[in-house]
């Protein structure tokens, strides 16, 4: 279990998060959402033990986190942030090989490359292997890095590993900003699937149907304070997205689909433009 | 971003390759500056002396005690250059750093020229304590002072941030640049021109009681740095991204920040500022095998031994018998080099 305990955090004289406590178990694929500024972000940095709280705690399967070295957290969890800053042309497969560095001690360099390759194919960018990091668009980008936080997570959920260290974790900021429809469907996909073998999952993502097709279990937040949570069926419903979002919709769950939101036509943010 | 080379080139042939190539320039350039100079030693001779078959004689003692301390502090310090360089600027994640930003050449220079313009008056003691090394040991004590004021200054929020460390660095330079000014300012003539030659930089006049020091201090510092290149490669990352990966990013930041102010101080201290190695170095390298330090430090290291070798080659002989600073040889001639291998990158990219 991993789980941030009624965490107050400030900066600037601005709350950040406000009282909030959410968790998330093995297997278990949790998303955040909520409007701008709403500490999505930072719930899920003080998740991976990157934020100062002012109070409150984060527990890492019963540890605080404070507690585990630098490379002891790299081998439990794994984070995808929303902004890089990678400027030097590495190629795409440096990039994700770096995601061996916490697991050298414990892996033969055979293993570590494998689990790199593995990731570079699941999010499909084998064909860039060889390309420079830099040269690539945006949505290529957010999946390289995708693979290389993949290729981390995957020596920590080998069974043997997860029976000694316990369940890793897997923390995913906006993975889906810049890619096409399929990407994101395939992108959610494989965080589920790290879910299904073991892991447990926190995403933050806008995309409101992306989260109810995909989420364990969902925390709605809202300027530092949590709103709502629990299945997106009882969580997203038109009185929360309008108190939450200032939107009239709904979300449609036809058997045989995905859940979808759907927007009534005379919404305040649309009539606004005259 | 500037000077990169945008292409990946078949890296893994150029990173086998590279390395033996360089190695074997630099055994060549070794040999040849051992046998070119004012007396003229034949590789026959060379030999002959390194094995010891020759003794006693004039270019016995000529390749002993002037050509070899020589070599092989060029060959060491144009290493310590190239790897501090490239670790600079994975430091501040800017190919344009140099280590002048932590504030090692302005301190060296203040050392330096403090001894020189007040070892007479103000520091006879110092001076005469230790007499022919005075100005070595005031530029490396310089040197010391200055990176750790900036050190303790960019860690004073208690966070060692790199906007904090390059803030920190650009004002203290500043304000060293104002006390050089003032001591250049009461200088006499003399004094003037040592430290405009100083400034310059000179690998000549050095003897095994002073090059044996820095050449430890060197090869300390150029071997920490090297084993921090994966750490360096997950920290180009980002920062955060790094700390992610298991990175403890403030300790490798650190561990940077003193080794390199080692490394150039003792480089500095024995022969004076240097311009554009440290800079162009890991440039031409990252072109040719890409930015991962494993291969980037060696390559770095070896290459910069090469260009400071061949360059006080020619500083040495090209008006003999007077000398030419090396600071004027490594900039007039790394730059035109460095501005065409620039324009070739971009020719490739623009294809």
């Amino acid at each position: 279990m991993l789980s941030l305990q009624n965490a107050t955090a400030q900066r600037g004289g601005n709350t950040l998060l406000n009282d909030i406590s959410l968790s998330v178990a093995a297997g278990e694929c949790v998303v955040i959402v909520g409007p701008n500024g709403a500490g999505k972000s930072s719930a899920l940095k003080a998740l991976s033990g990157d934020l100062t709280l002012q109070s409150g705690q984060v527990y890492l399967n019963d540890t605080a986190i404070e507690q585990f070295t630098p490379i002891e957290l790299a081998q439990r969890r794994a984070v995808l942030t929303q902004s890089y800053e990678l400027a030097f042309p590495f190629s795409v497969t440096e990039v994700v090989e770096m995601a061996s560095y916490c697991h050298q001690e414990q892996c033969s360099k055979q293993q570590l490359n494998n689990y790199a390759r593995q990731a570079i194919d699941q999010v499909e960018v084998s064909h860039l292997a060889k390309k420079c990091f830099t040269t690539l668009s945006g949505g290529e980008q957010q999946r390289v890095q995708l693979a290389r936080v993949l290729a981390q997570l995957s020596p920590a959920l080998e069974p043997s590993v997860i029976a000694k260290q316990g369940t890793p974790y897997l923390l995913i900021d906006e993975p889906t900003s810049s890619l096409d429809l399929y990407h994101q469907y395939h992108v959610m996909s494989l965080a589920r699937a790290a879910a299904d073998k073991g892991a447990g999952v926190v995403i933050v993502v806008h995309d409101l149907s992306l989260a109810a097709s995909f989420a364990d279990k969902l925390y709605v937040l809202k300027n530092g304070k949590l709103v709502i949570s629990g299945k997106a069926n009882k969580v997203l419903t038109s009185d929360v997205l309008r108190e939450v979002y200032n939107v009239d919709a709904s979300l449609t769950l036809a058997s045989g689909q995905l859940p979808h939101l759907v927007l009534s036509q005379n919404n305040q943010c649309i009539l606004q433009r005259a | 971003m500037l000077a990169l080379g945008h292409v990946v080139i078949e890296r893994e042939t150029a990173r086998k390759g590279l390395l033996p190539i360089l190695l074997s320039a630099c055994l060549l350039i070794w040999l040849a500056a051992l046998s070119i100079g004012g007396v003229a030693i034949s590789w026959a001779e060379v030999f002959a002396i390194l094995s010891g078959a020759d003794k006693g004689s004039l270019q016995q003692t000529i390749l002993w005690e002037i050509r070899f301390p020589r070599v092989i502090l060029s060959l060491i310090v144009g290493a310590g250059l190239g790897v501090c360089g490239a670790a600079m600027q994975a430091i501040f994640r800017n190919p344009l750093a140099d280590p002048g930003l932590i504030g090692v050449s302005s301190g060296a220079a203040l050392g330096a020229v403090t001894v020189i313009v007040l070892g007479n008056t103000l520091f006879t003691g110092f001076t005469a304590t230790f007499g022919l090394y005075a100005v070595p040991v005031g530029a490396f004590l310089g040197c010391l002072a200055v990176c750790g004021f900036i050190y303790r200054l960019s860690g004073f929020s208690g966070q060692f941030t790199v906007i904090s460390l390059l803030l920190a660095g650009i004002a203290v330079n500043a304000i060293v640049g104002a006390f050089i000014g003032v001591l250049t300012l009461i200088s006499n003539d003399q004094e003037l021109r040592d430290l405009t030659f100083w400034s310059m930089g000179s690998l000549a006049g050095n003897h095994w009681a002073l090059v044996l020091p820095s050449l430890i201090a060197i090869v300390i510092a150029i071997v920490g740095l090297y084993r921090l290149s994966q750490p360096l490669n997950l920290y180009l990352l980002g920062e955060a991204q790094a700390k992610h990966l298991g990175l403890n990013v403030d300790a490798l930041k650190k561990r940077v920040f003193i080794l390199t102010a080692l490394c150039i101080g003792a480089a500095v201290a024995v022969t004076g500022m240097i311009g554009f190695v440290g800079f162009v170095v890991p440039h031409l390298i990252r072109l040719i095998v890409g930015t991962d330090h494993r291969y980037l430090m060696p390559g770095s290291m070896l290459l910069g031994a090469l260009l400071l070798t061949a360059s006080d080659l020619l500083a040495r002989t090209i008006i003999l018998p007077a000398e030419v600073p090396i600071g004027l040889i490594t900039s007039a001639l790394g730059g035109p080099f460095f501005l065409i291998m620039l324009m070739k990158t971009y020719k490739n990219m623009a294809k």
